[in-house]
């Protein structure tokens, strides 16, 4: 067993973060420009000051835009015309969107608010195909097959974009009566990828925007294949699951998306609305037998050994791993012969900052712990909403099982051994990263 | 060929079981009513028997293979407790000890998947290894842990008599305490649970058995389909929309129309077929979707369909038959 610091080379910090594709960069664009589409339609009304923001992407060298010479807009329009692509992804619609943007910049006043309107209609639409089947996907190309996205003052663009729309709403709706009629389907575990698509917008956004999530050493992530991801556990609420399954959809290397699923304490299966929603996010009960049968369907599986002693633990104790159990994620992932990414989460633990555990009323409500922070249980539910710290996730180098063989899984001396180099090698990367942050927030 | 005894006539298992086993077997089915449809070649007895006559009648009939399915609960009402328990326990102790005064080689007795009881412990597949739960305190599960534990204990006492336990995911059943619940025009629901389950169409239920006469291999065995889907889904495929009930959140009193612990309705039991599929070479030929789809009432042109490709097959058989 090696002692080095088992640090990824990539997490040094002041290395600029890898660009993040697709949803990611849609989101960020998102957040900085965001037009009134209520009063956008209007366009009589002629807005006289360029009410919007540059956009991220726009580079400030397109000047004037406060003279109206009253350029040709066809022609202007024109200038952006590539051939247009056959195949329309959300990412191109998103693109198409920036642009429509940076085009409306240089049109007076009217065409720059209809302008405006055109891109966060493209927008939408864009973040509709996202949700979709290649096959809706492959209807709506067809219906915009000819049209110029890029020339929103073309009477066809809107032809294109309507019935789209219309298509698009009519999707909807057969969403919602399909689930009605029961028409999806579920994974023997419960896990339903159609709600997961529907979390996915809100847990990026606390991803990116509430946490400002930085994941690396994602490449020790395999892209495929069974691995066993064993994580410190802290934060009251088992937010740092759902961060870390968000990190490697967001920004896995591969980008293929794929789900982690994330062992959580059995006491979450008893509570009502809370234990068929974590089932339908794929979410399991951390018992072994669930551990192995997933690892040999080939899951990417998450584990937080300290269970309630981490997700529970004290404000004054952050950042000191608890006890890993047994060593049961060990036998586990020895047994199905995976690999064990160590995981070190930074940030979750100031996100509830629990400065007692009211026993007296846990036992009473039959929960394994009742915390109490400078905003729980005083200010009620709005005590529920994590503070926004800035969070770190590390994922480091893997620690490869089939050198043990399957054999291992009995023998404590190995188990313990490598549970207890994996809790090293999380509380190493842990104190590393603390003394690089400069600020909890 | 084997001689089977059918133990039992009500509900569509022992018939479907009976058609096909009949065409292999010699097949008697037993029971205090007619069956309830056609049979096959198998013969069929309209009694109810006592100790020696049980006896009589597989010395005489020299059974190799008895099926016992005469248990109350599964496939019909249950009546109070202290019947319940003089049929389904008594009963199965009878029918044990003249199987072993006969020398029946092999008994098959019917059980059920949930016997293992809910639990939030409970692995998402359970396996036959999984000791089961012997204090059910409510419907058909209460007594079959009593029966489950005597045919184990007759088992490990008798070697040289393969004993089959056959654990069936509750089954599309007519008449089966499930079916009843489903049937009901909105069923009630534990508000805020969801759990997964099995059901399991009566031909694969038939299919096991035949599989478990053919291939004598002891033990039990759970019986579902290996994909489970959400209650609610479930009963949204039939057409009707779950209603959530807040009550057993406070009391734990099962719903109105539940007829088992409210424990199955807050958590899963779902049950591992990896044993029946080795050792048996049984799948569920239905998935959960589908055996739903029989239960939807068809379409005209579906119907039409159906009506020609039923035609079809009794002439064939008709034909086969001259």
């Amino acid at each position: 067993m090696n002692d080095e610091p088992v640090t990824p080379p990539t997490s040094d910090p002041g290395e600029p973060r890898r660009p993040r594709r697709g949803r990611a960069r849609a989101v960020a664009v998102e957040m900085e420009v965001e037009p009134p589409p209520t009063g956008a339609p209007n366009h009589h009304a002629a807005p006289t000051d360029p009410v919007e923001p540059p956009p991220t992407g726009a580079p400030n060298d397109h000047t004037a835009p406060a003279d109206p010479v009253d350029p040709p807009p066809v022609a202007t329009a024109l200038e952006w015309d590539e051939s247009p692509p056959t195949r329309r992804s959300a990412e191109q619609l998103f693109e198409v969107e920036i642009d429509i943007r940076q085009q409306s910049e240089q049109q007076p006043g009217p065409q720059a608010a209809l302008g405006n309107f055109a891109a966060g209609v493209v927008r939408l639409i864009g973040e509709n195909l996202q949700r979709m089947t290649n096959e809706q996907v492959e209807r709506v190309n067809s219906m915009l097959q000819g049209v110029d996205l890029r020339d929103y003052l073309d009477p066809d663009f809107w032809k294109g974009i309507g019935m789209v729309l219309r298509y698009q709403i009519d999707e909807q709706i057969n969403f919602i009566q399909r689930r009605q009629r029961g028409e999806y389907t579920t994974d023997p575990f419960g896990m339903d990828r159609e709600i997961i698509e529907v979390a996915r917008p809100f847990l990026s956004f606390m991803y990116h925007t509430w946490w400002r999530v930085q994941a690396s050493g994602l490449e020790h992530v395999p892209a495929e294949g069974r691995a066993l991801l064993v994580a410190n556990h802290s934060g009251v609420l088992p937010w740092d699951g759902a961060m870390i399954a968000t990190a490697v959809v967001n920004d896995h290397p591969a980008q293929n998306e794929r789900i982690v699923r994330s062992l959580h304490l059995h006491w979450f299966t008893t509570l009502p609305v809370i234990a068929p929603t974590l089932a339908a996010l794929g979410q399991v009960p951390g018992i072994p037998e669930n551990a192995i049968r997933l690892l040999e369907r080939d899951e990417l599986v998450c584990v937080f050994p300290e269970g309630l002693k981490g997700v529970g633990k004290l404000f004054k104790d952050r950042y000191k791993l608890a006890r890993f159990g047994r060593g049961g994620f060990v036998q586990a992932a020895l047994r199905t012969q995976a690999p064990i990414v160590p995981v070190a989460v930074v940030g979750a633990e100031e996100i509830y900052p629990m400065f007692a555990n009211a026993e007296g009323i846990a036992k009473l409500l039959g929960f394994p712990y009742f915390p109490l922070t400078p905003f729980f249980p005083w200010f009620g539910l709005l005590g529920v909403i994590p503070l926004p710290t800035r969070w770190s996730i590390t994922f480091c180098p893997p620690i490869d099982t089939t050198r043990y063989g399957p054999d291992a899984a009995d023998d404590p001396i190995t188990v313990l051994e490598l549970s207890e180099q994996v809790r090293e090698t999380i509380q190493e990367t842990i104190n590393q990263k603390l003394a690089e942050r400069t600020s909890v927030f | 060929m084997t001689r089977v005894l059918i133990n039992g006539s009500t509900g569509m298992l022992s018939v479907r079981a009976a058609q096909l086993l009949s065409q292999q077997h010699e097949v008697i089915v037993l029971g205090r009513r007619p069956p309830a449809g056609p049979i096959g070649h198998a013969d069929w007895l309209v009694a109810r028997l006592d100790r020696k006559q049980m006896l009589e009648l597989l010395r005489v009939e020299q059974i190799e293979t008895v099926i016992h399915l005469d248990l109350l609960g599964f496939d019909g009402p249950l009546p109070d407790h202290e019947t319940t328990v003089q049929h389904n326990v008594i009963g199965t102790m009878e029918l044990l000890g003249a199987c072993r005064a006969a020398g029946v080689r092999q008994i098959i007795v019917r059980s059920h998947g949930w016997i293992y009881g809910a639990s939030p412990l409970n692995p998402l597949l359970i396996t036959e290894d999984r000791p089961i739960k012997t204090n059910h305190s409510r419907g058909l599960l209460r007594t079959l842990g009593e029966v489950e534990q005597i045919v184990a204990d007759f088992a490990a006492r008798h070697p040289h008599i393969t004993v089959t336990v056959l654990r069936y995911a509750p089954l599309l059943n007519q008449d089966g305490p499930v079916m009843t619940y489903l049937r009901s025009p909105s069923p009630q629901m534990l508000f805020g649970f969801d759990p997964m389950i099995q059901l399991l169409h009566v031909d694969d239920a038939a299919c096991a058995m035949v599989a478990a006469v053919n291939q004598p291999a002891g033990g039990a065995f759970n019986l579902a389909p290996e994909q489970p889907m959400p209650l609610s889904q479930v009963i949204r495929r039939l057409g009707k929309q779950p209603a959530p009930a807040m009550g057993p959140l406070f009391d734990n009193q099962p719903p109105p129309g539940w007829p088992f612990e409210v424990d199955y309705l807050r958590y899963r039991c779902t049950i591992d077929p990896q044993r029946a599929c080795r050792l048996l070479g049984w799948t569920a030929k239905y998935d959960m979707a589908a055996a739903l789809d029989t239960l939807k009432p068809l379409s005209p042109e579906d119907e039409y369909a159906a009506g020609t490709r039923a035609l079809n097959e009794f002439l064939n058989r008709r034909r086969r038959v001259e």
